[in-house]
């Protein structure tokens, strides 16, 4: 398709010729036939075709009139005039071997100036501000409280298990781990909406819960506030929720006769560090009536000595170039025994299992140290000492039973001791350990097989806790004395913690 | 009023907010809630609620702005007041959460709010600095005053290329009719140049005018006699013509750059309303 494109209005009749498929019109600048009128778009309609043919098509929801008829899509011919919001498109007969000649006469009243063709400020841009403005608005309302609030009124549960925004959102902080199995569930203590958790919802699992004071003597009263809420705050900390400041303690020990509790025993308080009476700890002695007795003596008391029977240099654990632990040398601090209980009130006690046992280990085997005896109870110790050799005992008879079968047949594979492969005359089969060589010629070869278990039992059991009572574990930590017993032939000391 | 309330009146707003940040911080430091600072104290609650009206207020100033004539104090005062109160919000706030932030609306109105203060420092900063760029741009001549000139220009083209070859009135007349500036959000951002040219009935890119000053150029390199003298001043003129467009373009992406962040700023503001509000009825809710 040849045109020849010719401008009408412009001086000395601006034409150029064109030489392809597709001409573009419309009021863009990159448009083969560029109509700057603002009423326009910027692409409006095409003209195509091949040779003569010529089909005019405008864009969609644009339209055009050729020879007075609207139309959208239209064959043209020479003679016909198409008008495109009143410009004019002439189509007439190709000269210099043009197929054909479009002569294009502008309605100059609505050509645009050039300054007002395109936009040159933000706010004549078309942009959906307002609509995205007021769908952000309505958008964060309906998540953040028209839906949840919902819930209150249809069940939050159906919420929760649609993929609808719930009351979780409204969480304003982590719930102390102690309330943390109510999950989401805020209704679980705000079972009523615009009023706060009432001493009920509290009650509902607390009532049983101990008291800093005998509430049979001074009843409830903390006189610290009229809820549960003025002393707990939930949603602040994973820690305490108990008020821990001054304030929280002065309101009674202030005045404490004031206060009702009519007694010499505390003495009063204004301030924690320029009021305080002197601290007092609470010591355990063990007195010759075989009984404990709880003393409470003052911090700076010259003979505040502990008398628990524990064996526990305080020196050398809290060395500053510390102590030789499993994993190499550890220094100790205060805080890795002596810790307070969860609601800050209380110590907890120290304990062997949790304190101790990572470095004293009850181990008595050198063959299993993964072994260990119980603690706290000799008489369980040495039971376990006797079914520990007693099963040893079996499975040594059992290893080289099975240690004689694999000679002979080649199906016997259960080896549950290591057994040597070359030995020189005289020696066994099974490894030994020292003590079963000094044991092993005490046993009358001659006995019964009862016999000689037996006797290789009580000997091993014994090797075993005179290694632990008297040389290398109990004895470490607690006063042990031998003693005429069969059972179990060595006493240890009672030991007594404080603990409050 | 482009750089002005920012020391409107002694940058008498400056102080106060000075003032009320550094006794709000004093307090805080002062108070000992129990159990640790958060919204819920008695300074928790005296701050949200100063910071809620304030929000209110500072949100009044899209309504008090449109309105120079009437009402109490001036719009320059408003808009001092707004930035420097807005931006002592920023300190309110942060103390009214007490440091406590989470995965929920309370810290969604907190997090909206700091970026309708942010996007408003920007907005201070653009009010400051792009007036003044955009006066040096300009030579302190208004964009219609440009525009003017321009259309003075096209028309001093379009007599010198009467007397020339009809191809180059052709080159020049399409240039002129296929000039680009502004446009679109982004073009005007940018401040991209999209204009184009008919040049043996091909629509080609016109970059900066280069193509057609270069066209003329070439023509001036082999015109002779009085078209030399002709072509010499189109060429000119043509480059008057650059300039000018240049000019323009730059002012239009200043511009922009020194609005765009009310597009940010004001829908961020109403986000911020409606998350303020779900999180003061939410914690009365489940109070």
């Amino acid at each position: 398709m040849r045109l020849l494109i010719r401008y009408m209005q412009s001086r000395d009749r601006a034409q150029h010729e064109f030489d392809g498929s597709v001409v573009t019109i419309g009021r863009g600048t990159d448009q083969t036939i560029q109509i700057a009128d603002a009423s326009l778009p910027l692409s409006h309609s095409i003209l195509s075709g091949s040779g003569a043919e010529l089909i005019l098509t405008a864009n969609k929801g644009q339209s055009f009139a050729v020879n007075g008829q609207i139309a959208k899509k239209q064959s043209l011919v020479n003679g016909d005039v198409v008008v495109i919001a009143g410009h004019k498109l002439k189509v007439l007969a190709g000269e210099n071997g043009n197929d054909h000649l479009i002569e294009i006469a502008l309605d100059s009243d609505q050509i645009t100036e050039l300054k007002d063709r395109f936009a040159t400020g933000l706010k004549q841009v078309s942009a959906p501000q307002r609509r995205f403005t007021w769908a952000l608005f309505l958008l964060l309302l309906g998540i953040g409280l028209v839906i949840p609030a919902v819930g209150l009124y249809v069940g939050m549960d159906k919420l929760r298990s649609s993929p609808l925004p719930d009351d979780k959102m409204w969480l304003t902080g982590e719930l102390h781990d102690s309330h943390a199995f109510m999950g989401d569930d805020c209704t679980f203590c705000h079972t009523k909406p615009f009023e706060q958790t009432r001493d009920e919802d509290c009650l509902y699992c607390h009532l049983s819960v101990n008291h800093h004071f005998d509430t049979d003597k001074f009843g409830r009263d903390y006189k610290a506030g009229n809820s549960c809420g003025d002393c707990h705050k939930e949603h602040s900390t994973t820690e305490s929720i108990t008020r821990t400041d001054q304030d929280g303690c002065t309101i009674c020990h202030a005045d404490l006769k004031g206060a009702g509790f009519e007694t010499d025993r505390l003495r009063s308080a204004t301030d924690f560090l320029k009021d305080h009476p002197t601290f007092k700890l609470t010591m355990q002695r063990y007195d010759g009536d075989a009984k404990w007795h709880t003393k409470r003596i003052d911090l700076w008391d010259e003979d505040l000595h502990e008398e628990s029977n524990l064996i526990f240099p305080h020196d050398v654990h809290l060395a500053e170039e510390g102590i030789k632990a499993a994993d190499g040398d550890v220094v100790m601090v205060c805080a890795d025994c002596h810790e307070t209980d969860k609601g800050g009130y209380k110590m907890k006690g120290v304990t062997m299992e949790e304190h101790c046992s990572d470095c004293h280990a009850l181990t008595f085997d050198p063959d299993t140290p993964d072994r260990v005896v119980p603690h706290g109870s000799p008489p369980e110790l040495m039971r376990t000492l006797r079914e520990y050799y007693a099963y040893e005992f079996l499975n040594r008879g059992q290893a080289i039973k099975a240690s004689a079968n694999k000679a002979t047949t080649s199906k016997a594979t259960l080896e549950l001791v290591e057994t040597r492969k070359l030995r020189r005359p005289g020696r066994a089969k099974v490894r030994m350990s020292i003590t079963e060589l000094i044991i092993e010629p005490s046993i009358d070869k001659s006995a019964s097989l009862s016999e000689k278990a037996q006797s290789y039992i009580e000997a091993r059991v014994k090797d075993a806790a005179s290694n632990l009572f008297e040389k290398q574990t109990c004895t470490i930590c607690h006063e042990v004395t031998r003693v005429d017993d069969a059972d179990v032939p060595w006493h240890v000391e009672p030991v007594r913690l404080s603990d409050d | 009023m482009s750089t002005s309330f920012v020391t409107h009146q002694g940058s008498r707003y400056f102080w106060i907010s000075l003032a009320f940040i550094i006794l709000s911080i004093i307090i805080y430091a002062w108070h000992d809630p129990i159990p640790v600072p958060n919204g819920g104290t008695w300074y928790g609650y005296t701050l949200g609620t100063i910071g809620a009206l304030m929000i209110l207020w500072l949100l009044y100033l899209g309504k008090r702005k449109r309105n120079f004539a009437k009402g109490w104090g001036t719009t320059k005062g408003w808009v001092s007041a707004h930035v420097y109160f807005g931006s002592s919000l920023l300190v309110v706030a942060t103390l009214h959460t007490g440091f406590q932030f989470g995965w929920n609306i309370h810290t969604l109105a907190y997090v909206l709010m700091c970026l309708v203060i942010f996007s408003g420092f920007f907005g201070v900063y653009a009010y400051v600095v792009y007036p003044n760029a955009r006066n040096r741009v300009k030579k302190s001549r208004t964009r219609d005053d440009i525009f003017e000139q321009l259309q003075g220009v096209d028309q001093q083209l379009k007599k010198i290329v009467g007397d020339l070859p009809e191809e180059i009135g052709a080159l020049v007349s399409s240039a002129i009719d296929r000039t680009e500036f502004g446009g679109g959000f982004l073009d005007q951002l940018r401040g991209n140049d999209k204009s184009k040219v008919m040049i043996d009935g091909v629509v080609v890119d016109n970059y900066n005018q280069d193509v057609v000053v270069e066209n003329l150029v070439h023509k001036l390199t082999l015109a002779k006699g009085v078209e030399t003298q002709m072509l010499a001043g189109l060429v000119k003129e043509y480059g008057v013509r650059q300039k000018l467009l240049g000019v323009i373009r730059t002012d239009i992406r200043l511009s922009a750059i020194q609005e765009i962040w009310l597009w940010f700023h004001v829908p961020m503001s109403f986000g911020l309303i409606a998350a303020l509000a779900a999180h003061i009825v939410s914690v009365f809710i489940y109070w």
